[in-house]
């Protein structure tokens, strides 16, 4: 695969991030997850509810502290003891778009203070007017026009809000973004219009991205690999194309099985895999396999041990007893 | 059932001339927050009237003293007991401005007050100027209300601010000690504050600033608890805000709304509380004038010279229902639910 020459941008090891819930319980939002991010490519996470992929996004940039593991930015690790400066640095180089629209722009401040607000924290400008000139640039971008920089957020629409949020992420020039489940707020209409400007930027930026989001077919649309995550592990990662069409674990078969294909021909007979049973809370997960309790091809030993993350086949990663040749002779 | 097809041909249609960038714009004109907040307040009649009432008496506060001729604290042993009199109003007899007491003697004459003296609100036991002393009474009221008032708003602020923002262990510590103080009866700490120290407007502000801050506190330490988790927040902090940054910029502003609707409530409160205290006798002490102390003066001899406590109360009363009637005002204005 052409990923494999290409250099790591982020390696992130053996993440862990628990909250505690109260004096006894703690809670495995994220737990051991290994991926690198390839320079330029966009990396999707899905998964469904509650199955860490945004915790796993804010505990990269720091809004969360890691419990355990590492996050390396070309090679420094991000988390730890860090003086004012380096952290400034990461700042600018790793950035944040949000889900929620009508959440994440600060409903007291004009469209100019928001853009703005990284290029004031990292002094980007020296007067206002260099200052000004670049929020209007950013407007521009972001297909917004300078008349939009006086007005409050509570005037735009949702898709404007979102797109506001992804100049004042551009502001600071970062390399890397990481998209909180940027559209699944918005309207079908305007999701489009969104993933087409992260797109155009990523083309003429060389951004590279983290997407997370639970809409497959719009993960597979923009993303150049995908990882699967089910209840803080992340169980298959591979490239979108081959995910999509040999899916290896069996969560992914079922979560795979749920896109509704635009064809009613195929779409009469597509044959869903059904999982049986809820799912299991992360504060007192299953042993071994966490998929054991709702996997139709669960063996004995997927009680017991747990699943190795291995390369079954080139650049396709997974987490399964099926494609481990050590048990693979056991069951099945 | 028929239906006339027509054949629908290319020629027939013309493509829209859509210029992309009109799609961006916004006709509505732009409004900032107090804009917006003042428009919807504008259309609320009860705050308008209460925002005036206020308005006016405040004015009168200052300038009724100024007005009548006669001092605040003037003694007169010969004229105790007036009944108010006011010039032209006099000759309405049923609206009981014409010095006339209410067994129906007229006290000016058998007390030999010229014609040309007037006491507009009458005059107390003492023979001081009744209009007089109101004025300066809702002065002093005023006053300790609104120094109360920033006492809360600062130490309020601060503390919820403080315990919100940190949260953890710091919030768990300060929230502790505000349950215990909270625990103990108030008036028992005010009664024993005003004992300690000499009743006046610093020690009566003093007692009632040091329990009230408590709900102002709890209100600011829950709004900050919402807002910072909320995603302008994280993104400010992506983008490297230092936390004086982070409040300055992003919780105090939107906690502003919360923090004015509770003022505009304290403030009746701390006049209340204060004309309490005067009318149990733990006020402001006379030869000064507070509202309260007034009211507790007058009821003493309500049965026989009504208008002692009357006017003083009807100034309290206007005043009181003004501060609710603007605060509950403000509460929808503000509030961004009603959102039009």
């Amino acid at each position: 695969m052409a990923t494999m020459e290409r250099e790591k941008l982020l390696e992130v090891k053996n993440l862990k991030k628990h909250f505690k819930v109260d004096r006894k319980a703690v809670l495995k939002a994220v737990d051991d997850v290994s991926f690198d991010i390839y320079k330029g490519e966009t990396l999707g996470l899905v998964g469904e509810s509650g199955c860490g992929k945004s915790t796993t996004g804010r505990t990269i940039i720091r809004l969360y502290e890691a419990t355990d593991g590492e996050v390396l930015y070309e090679g420094k690790n991000v988390h730890g003891k860090k003086s004012a400066r380096e952290l400034k640095e990461f700042n600018r180089k790793m950035q944040m778009i949000f889900q929620d629209p009508y959440a994440s722009l600060n409903p007291r401040m004009t469209v100019k203070d928001i853009i703005a607000e990284g290029i004031d924290i990292h002094r980007l400008a020296k007067n206002s007017k260099e200052r000004n000139e670049r929020v209007y640039e950013l407007l521009e971008t972001v297909g917004l026009n300078k008349d939009h920089a006086n007005r409050y957020p509570h005037e735009f629409s949702g898709g404007q809000r979102q797109r506001i949020g992804i100049a004042r992420a551009l502001a600071v020039d970062p390399d890397f973004i990481i998209a909180d489940e940027p559209i699944s707020a918005l309207d079908v209409s305007i999701q489009a219009q969104v993933v087409n400007l992260l797109m155009k930027l990523q083309k003429e930026r060389g951004l590279t991205y983290l997407f997370i989001a639970h809409d497959l077919s719009m993960v597979k649309h923009i993303s150049d690999r995908v990882g699967v995550m089910y209840l803080g592990n992340l169980v298959e990662l591979a490239g979108s194309d081959e995910l999509y069409e040999e899916p290896l674990h069996p969560y992914t078969q079922a979560l795979l099985s749920a896109i509704p294909v635009p064809d009613p021909e195929v779409e009469r007979s597509r044959e869903r895999i059904i999982l049986e049973g809820d799912l299991p809370s992360p504060i007192n997960p299953p042993s071994g396999c966490r998929f054991r309790t709702r996997c139709p091809h669960a063996m004995d030993v997927c009680a017991r041990v747990n699943p190795k993350w291995q390369e079954a086949r080139e650049g396709h990663w997974v987490a399964c007893h099926l494609y481990d040749q050590e048990f693979n002779k056991e069951g099945k | 059932m028929s239906m006339t097809e027509k054949k629908l041909t290319d020629d027939m249609f013309q493509p829209a001339a859509m210029d992309p960038g009109k799609h961006e714009e916004i006709t509505k004109p732009s409004l900032t927050y107090w804009q917006d907040v003042w428009r919807r307040l504008k259309k609320n009649k009860a705050a308008i009237t209460g925002l005036v009432a206020i308005i006016l008496i405040v004015i009168m506060a200052f300038v009724g003293p100024a007005i009548s001729s006669h001092g605040f604290d003037q003694q007169d042993v010969r004229r105790t007991n007036l009944p108010p009199k006011i010039p032209g109003l006099e000759k309405v007899h049923f609206l009981g401005m014409d010095g006339v007491d209410i067994r129906g003697n007229d006290q000016y004459k058998l007390k030999n007050i010229p014609k040309d003296q007037y006491y507009w609100f009458g005059t107390d036991s003492l023979g001081r100027d009744q209009w007089t002393r109101i004025w300066k009474g809702t002065q002093i009221s005023l006053l300790i209300a609104f120094l109360a008032a920033a006492g809360d708003l600062i130490i309020g602020v601060t503390y919820g601010g403080i315990s919100g923002f940190f949260g953890g262990k710091v919030d768990n510590i300060m929230q502790r000690f505000v349950e215990i103080l909270y625990g103990i009866p108030n008036l028992v700490i005010i009664i024993l504050f005003i004992l300690i120290f000499e009743p006046g407007i610093l020690s009566i502000t003093l007692a009632i600033v040091i329990t009230g801050w408590i709900g102002m506190s709890r209100l600011v330490r829950g709004q900050i608890l919402k807002l910072k988790g909320q995603e302008f927040i994280l993104a400010s902090r992506t983008l490297g805000a230092s936390n004086g940054r982070l409040i300055m910029k992003h919780l105090v502003p939107n906690t502003l709304g919360i923090v004015i609707i509770s003022m505009t409530f304290s403030i009746p409160g701390a006049i209340f509380f204060e004309a309490f205290l005067s009318f149990i006798g733990l006020g402001i002490q006379p030869p000064t004038a507070s509202l309260g102390a007034l009211i507790s003066d007058g009821f003493k001899q309500l049965r026989i010279y009504p208008h002692l406590a009357i006017y003083p109360s009807v100034v309290m009363c206007i005043l009181m229902v003004s501060f609710n009637l603007i605060g509950d005002g403000l509460r929808d204005a503000l509030d961004p639910k009603m959102r039009k």
